[in-house]
C-alpha cells in the first residue's frame, strides 16, 4: 500500500477554486484521464501521472478502492530516466579512443565529439531503466485539504502541477509564512507582521572575542 | 497569490523556528499543555534537537539522546542566539499519542507515528482511514497551536512580556548549566 505506509511524512495543501469538492464521478474520471501512462524510452527526463493507492502499477481507480472514510486516496507516480554523468563520460572517452585508434587520428574534431557523445547517450538511455517512485495522496474532500506524502521540493512542485491541471483547482501549500500572512490578514494584524523582525535571544556580550554570556558569567 | 504576497510570506518564514522554540519554552516553563479549539493537547520534546542561527554565519548544532533539552550544550546554543530548527516531539490527547518530527523551516510533519490506547481488542473498521485521520488531526492541532503563537507574536506586548520571559528562561537554563559544570 502506497498511501499511509509506515510513519507518515507529509505536506498539507488547501484546495480552492470552482468546484473544490468534486463529485465522485468527476474525481474518478480525472484520475483515469491523467493516469500514469509510461515513460518515453529514448528521451532523458521524467513523466508523472496518477496511480491507484496500492502499488506502482495500480491502474484501478474504482470507487470502493479510492474512497476510504472521509478521504479519497491515490498516488502520484514520477518516473525519471537519466544517464549518470560519470558513466556517460567514461563511455564517451572509450568511444573517442576507439575512433582515434581506428582512424589513426591525433584528435577528434569538436563537432564529431558532440555527435559521438549524443550517440553514446542514446545507447545508454535505451539500456537505463527509469527510477520509479510513487507518493501517497489523501484528500479530505469535506475540509478541502489534500496531503502529499512527501516533503521534497521537486516532488511537491510536480504534484501541484499535476493536481491543478487534472482537477482544474488551485493548491495552496500550508507554509509558516503563508499561514502567518493569512492569520494576520484575518486578525487585522498585517502591520504587526510587516514589522516583525527575527527573535534574538543572543546573550553574547557585544564585541566579545570568545562567547561570554552577558549577565551569567 | 501575487508574487509580492508570496515574497512577503516567505520573508516571514523565520516565525517557524521561533514557534518551535516557543513550544520548547512553554513545555519547560508551563508544562506543555495547550488549550486549543479542537481540545487540549499535551506536548513534549522527545529527542533529536537541531538548533540553527538566522544570521549569515548559519551556525548549526545538533543534540541527540540523553534528555538533550536539559544538556548544557542546548542552553548555551540558545544563549548564543540559535533557535530550534528541528526536533522530535511527543504529543497526546484523549487516549492517542503521536511521535513526530517538526521542521522549523516548513512546519512539515515527518515520521509521524500514532499510538492509540487499546480499546477492548476492538478492530478498527478501516485502519487506513483511521491512520490518515490521526495524521490530519495532528496537523490541525499543530496549525491551531501555531495560530495561538501568532496571536502572541503579533501582539503589541510580544517584546515586553513574552520575549522577556523567553530571555529569562534562557538565562535560567544557562545558570543551571553553569552551576552543574561548576559542581564538577
Amino acid at each position: 500500500m502506497l498511501v499511509g505506509k509506515g510513519a507518515l511524512s507529509f505536506r498539507a495543501f488547501q484546495v480552492s477554486g470552482k468546484g473544490s469538492v468534486p463529485t465522485t464521478e468527476r474525481l474518478l474520471e480525472k484520475l483515469d484521464q491523467f493516469a500514469f501512462a509510461g515513460i518515453d524510452t529514448v528521451e532523458e527526463g521524467s513523466q508523472h501521472g496518477w496511480v491507484g493507492p496500492d502499488h506502482l502499477f495500480d491502474g484501478d481507480f474504482h470507487a470502493t478502492k479510492i474512497f476510504r472514510g472521509r478521504y479519497a486516496v491515490f498516488a502520484h507516480r514520477i518516473d525519471t530516466r537519466r544517464v549518470n554523468g560519470a558513466v556517460l563520460a567514461a563511455h564517451t572517452a572509450i568511444a573517442l579512443q576507439d575512433v582515434l585508434d581506428a582512424e589513426g587520428l591525433e584528435r577528434v574534431p569538436a563537432r564529431r565529439k558532440r555527435d559521438i557523445k549524443q550517440e553514446v547517450k542514446r545507447e545508454l538511455l535505451a539500456e537505463t531503466p527509469p527510477a520509479q517512485r510513487a507518493y501517497g495522496v489523501f484528500w479530505n474532500l469535506r475540509s478541502r485539504r489534500v496531503y502529499l506524502q512527501s516533503t521534497s521540493k521537486t516532488v511537491i512542485e510536480s504534484f501541484r502541477a499535476l493536481f491543478e491541471r487534472s482537477f482544474e483547482l488551485t493548491l495552496e501549500p500550508s507554509m509558516p509564512g503563508l499561514r502567518a500572512a493569512a492569520f494576520a490578514h484575518e486578525q487585522g494584524k498585517l502591520e504587526a507582521l510587516r514589522d516583525a523582525r527575527p527573535l534574538s535571544l543572543n546573550m553574547i556580550k557585544p564585541g566579545a572575542r570568545e562567547p561570554e554570556l552577558a549577565g551569567v558569567y | 497569490m501575487a508574487v509580492e504576497d508570496l515574497a512577503f510570506a516567505l520573508e516571514r518564514s523565520f516565525l517557524a523556528s521561533e514557534f518551535i522554540t516557543w513550544i520548547w519554552f512553554r513545555c519547560e516553563v508551563e508544562g506543555g499543555t495547550f488549550d486549543l479549539p479542537s481540545g487540549g493537547l499535551s506536548v513534549a520534546i522527545e529527542d533529536a534537537l537541531q538548533l540553527a542561527s538566522w544570521d549569515d554565519e548559519g551556525v548549526k548544532s545538533s543534540l541527540r539522546g540523553g534528555a538533550p533539552t536539559r544538556r548544557p550544550e542546548a542552553a548555551h546554543a540558545l544563549a548564543a542566539g540559535l533557535l530550534l530548527s528541528k526536533a522530535r516531539f511527543v504529543a497526546a490527547r484523549a487516549g492517542r499519542e503521536w511521535l513526530f518530527a517538526l521542521d522549523g523551516q516548513t512546519l512539515d510533519l515527518t515520521s509521524v507515528k500514532v499510538i492509540d490506547a487499546e480499546e477492548d481488542g476492538e478492530e478498527p473498521e478501516d485502519a487506513l482511514a483511521d491512520k490518515l485521520a490521526a495524521g490530519e488531526e495532528l496537523r490541525l492541532a499543530i496549525d491551531e497551536l501555531y495560530d495561538a503563537f501568532l496571536a502572541l507574536r503579533l501582539d503589541a506586548d510580544w517584546e515586553a512580556i513574552e520575549v522577556e520571559r523567553l530571555r529569562g528562561w534562557v538565562r535560567e537554563k544557562v545558570a543551571r548549566a553553569q552551576k552543574n559544570l561548576s559542581a564538577v
